[in-house]
């Protein structure tokens, strides 16, 4: 019976500890401080790059060593389009050298440097050339970079007939 | 034996009763404005790049991460009475929204009470003590002792009376993510953060 009713007592015991406690909570509301913390995270676009016009070279003079296609001042040269994340910053890559042979006979060579130029608007004429394969570059506010692309060709080995490339370059965000 | 049975449990009832009543609980003696954060130190959480220093493309699966070693990660800087201890309440948004899109929002928090001196952010951080991610409520001393026992309660207020005061830093890091195929853009959340004071049993 003993044994009993030291159970008892302990539970009751236990009871009244619980109430305390919670007087006790009540009380501590006058020391008490608040600050609320802003947590954003930025999620971006990928990096589109659109061709908007090809680089066409239609019948150049074969008499010529080095034929000029200016990236700034060329209408024939090509017009494309990068679009991404306002105000970031990206970096570009690309080929600036290739050699390029006649498609069918494949006896011809052209030697090709390519000539990149960038602004932030369609500006050609005020825009600004690059002059190695690498780059870090801002889009604009509205998130775009215009880029043209001309190119001095050596034409000394060449031989009438088709010749073709692809220009790669690479964008990423930094 | 029935007798003696229920002596005793009147004789600890009695005794529960004193000890309730002879507390003092040291907390109700201070003001809230024994609490304050230093001008300026409130942080702000930017969730932009990845492990590998990448932003967080749209649809790409990555997460975005924050250090504690990140430099970017600035403490909340806290003046409190050095003799408390500080009890700090948590409540962080499970998720990032932006419209009706969300991110997963993982908070984790550490803090520092060995007594930095003010503006002394790095070797704040070097000290921090890091907590499980999820923690919501903890409390330490505002002011670790090296060793020995706990100090004395602390002073009630009373005239010309100035209590000693220390400084603690709070750090908050985390991750959010994955990224899935959500719209970009800039997602939001909130942390509250609460503090109150005890003092030491």
């Amino acid at each position: 019976m003993e044994k009993v009713a030291g159970n008892i007592a302990i539970v009751l015991l236990g009871l009244l500890a619980w109430l305390s406690a919670g007087t006790v909570q009540g009380q501590q509301g006058a020391g008490r401080f608040q600050a609320q913390i802003r947590a954003t995270a930025t999620v971006v676009d990928n990096i589109d790059l659109l061709t908007i016009r090809d680089l066409y070279i239609s019948q150049p003079p074969l008499g010529d060593s080095v034929v000029l296609i200016s990236p700034i001042r060329s209408e024939q040269a090509a017009l494309m389009l990068a679009t991404g994340l306002p105000d970031a910053q990206i970096r570009i890559t690309y080929i600036l050298d290739e050699r390029l042979e006649e498609r069918e006979e494949r006896i011809g060579e052209i030697g090709i440097t390519y000539l990149l130029s960038f602004a932030e608007e369609d500006t050609q004429p005020q825009s600004l050339q690059l002059d190695v394969g690498e780059a870090i570059l801002r889009l604009s506010p509205k998130g775009e970079l215009y880029f043209w692309l001309g190119a001095s060709m050596d034409l000394r080995r060449a031989v009438p007939g088709v010749y073709e490339s692809e220009f790669i370059m690479e964008i990423e965000y930094i | 034996m029935r007798k003696g049975g229920l002596g005793l449990l009147f004789c600890l009832l009695w005794v529960g009763l004193s000890a309730s009543a002879q507390r003092i609980h040291f907390g109700a003696f201070t003001t809230s404005d024994e609490i304050q954060i230093l001008p300026g130190t409130l942080p702000e959480l930017l969730f932009e790049r990845d492990a590998d220093g990448a932003v967080l493309v749209r649809g790409s699966g990555r997460t975005a991460v924050l250090r504690l070693a990140n430099p970017l990660v600035t403490p909340l800087v806290v003046e409190v009475p050095s003799e408390f201890d500080v009890t700090v309440l948590i409540d962080a948004d499970p998720v990032l929204v932006l419209g009706g899109d969300e991110l997963p929002f993982r908070l984790r928090v550490a803090y520092n009470n060995l007594g930095v001196p003010s503006g002394e952010i790095e070797l704040a951080r070097s000290g921090a003590q890091e907590l499980p991610q999820g923690t919501q409520v903890f409390t330490f001393p505002a002011r670790r002792r090296s060793s020995g026992a706990p100090g004395p309660p602390p002073t009630p207020l009373h005239g010309g009376f100035t209590r000693p005061r220390t400084l603690i830093y709070l750090f908050f890091y985390g991750e959010v993510g994955p990224v899935g195929n959500v719209s970009a853009g800039t997602y939001t959340g909130n942390v509250q953060v609460t503090f109150t004071l005890d003092s030491t049993p």
